[in-house]
């Protein structure tokens, strides 16, 4: 076994750097994240758009639809925060969930993965208020307790989303 | 408390070099802007495995953040590969590791993959600044054996509990060197505490 102490290269180079408080540093990013805003609402429905809303039953092409979901959904999370729409990311996260336990179990069942796609749809396509939004994320709960790989934290995706 | 939430936590990225490699441009994008607020202004973006080893072999970085699972199973490996093969500064570079979602079938390897932070996406400013002080202030020695390369696992600097005798080499010998009556000498607090690298084969 080789145990190295290195020089903390990171902490040097911020050593080095002129002051600058770090609650200064946070309202600089959360202002150049804004800027991107737009983009990320439509990189959103641009993912959003990528599901597919009628699978048939075909277990070796259910199989396909369910990888490239989970690309899908992966590829959304952290997206929908930024784009004001935290909700897609919560939901993004439980359909990667979802599908990730699909794929471990060899299920060939898109029907999971649909009822995830139709609540996102019903989000980005309805005036929602936050309440009816809670609601839709709550009844997607069970469909994740019953298939998602993992077991499921109470609370954790909101917590997900809070940070 | 977070750091970043310290009254007096300093943070500029302006001399710092940072590597950020994701697959997805939208997820490359929402970190280059949340560390150009923080004032770096040396961001090199990779979006495929081969640009990254390339990079990491021309130039030095000072922070890395990858996304690994927008890679597959390489993304996973290239951690690995940088701890093993690159010389120092950047063998030993902070990796930070930001993923949306860990298949479960990875799990293992994330864990091992020899990163010093793993942070789950939405990833807000304040979490990621919270996790770059973190690293600037870390004295955890790199552990290099057969089966894992990258920051000692082994976190916090606590004490064992009363009569638990500890499992390192350097536990021992720390044991043993209070048992005939002395305490750590300058030279073993020198060796966790200084900035200069030094290597320890066991």
């Amino acid at each position: 076994m080789k145990i190295t102490y290195a020089k903390n290269t990171l902490g040097a180079a911020l050593a080095a750097a002129p002051a600058q408080m770090a609650q200064t540093a946070l309202v600089r990013a959360e202002d150049m994240l804004t800027k991107i805003g737009d983009d990320c609402v439509a990189r959103v429905d641009e993912l959003l758009a990528k599901f597919p809303r009628s699978v048939g039953h075909d277990p070796a092409e259910n199989t396909r639809h369910i990888y490239e979901a989970y690309e899908t959904g992966r590829k959304m999370i952290g997206i929908g925060t930024i784009a004001g729409l935290p909700e897609m990311d919560t939901v993004a996260a439980s359909l990667c969930d979802v599908a990730d336990g699909l794929i471990i179990r060899g299920l060939t069942d898109w029907e999971p993965l649909r009822v995830h796609v139709a609540v996102m749809d019903l989000m980005r396509r309805s005036d929602l208020p936050p309440a009816g939004k809670q609601q839709l994320i709550a009844s997607l709960g069970s469909v994740r307790q019953r298939f998602a790989s993992a077991p499921v934290v109470e609370g954790a995706a909101e917590l997900r989303s809070a940070s | 408390m977070s750091i970043a939430k310290a009254p007096k936590a300093l943070l500029n990225l302006q001399k710092t070099t940072v590597l950020v490699a994701d697959a997805d441009i939208m997820g490359q994008n929402i970190v280059v802007q949340i560390l150009s607020g923080f004032g770096a202004r040396n961001i090199v973006r990779c979006e495929d495995i081969e640009e990254l080893k390339r990079q990491v072999t021309v130039a030095n970085f000072e922070l890395i953040i990858i996304d690994p699972s927008s890679f597959g199973a390489e993304g996973y490996e290239v951690i690995g590969w940088m701890r093993r093969t690159l010389a120092a500064p950047n063998k030993h570079a902070p990796v930070l590791v930001a993923t949306g979602h860990t298949a479960q079938n990875r799990v293992g390897q994330l864990r091992d993959a020899g990163a010093n932070f793993i942070v789950s996406k939405p990833m807000s400013p304040a979490i990621l600044l919270d996790r770059i002080l973190w690293m600037s202030r870390e004295k955890r020695p790199y552990i290099e054996t057969d089966n894992y390369a990258g920051p000692d696992r082994r976190w916090h600097d606590k004490a064992l509990p009363d009569g638990v005798p500890g499992r390192r080499q350097k536990d021992r010998e720390a044991a043993a060197r209070i048992a005939a009556g002395g305490a750590m000498s300058q030279a073993d607090i020198d060796l966790v505490m200084n900035a200069a690298q030094t290597t320890v084969t066991i």
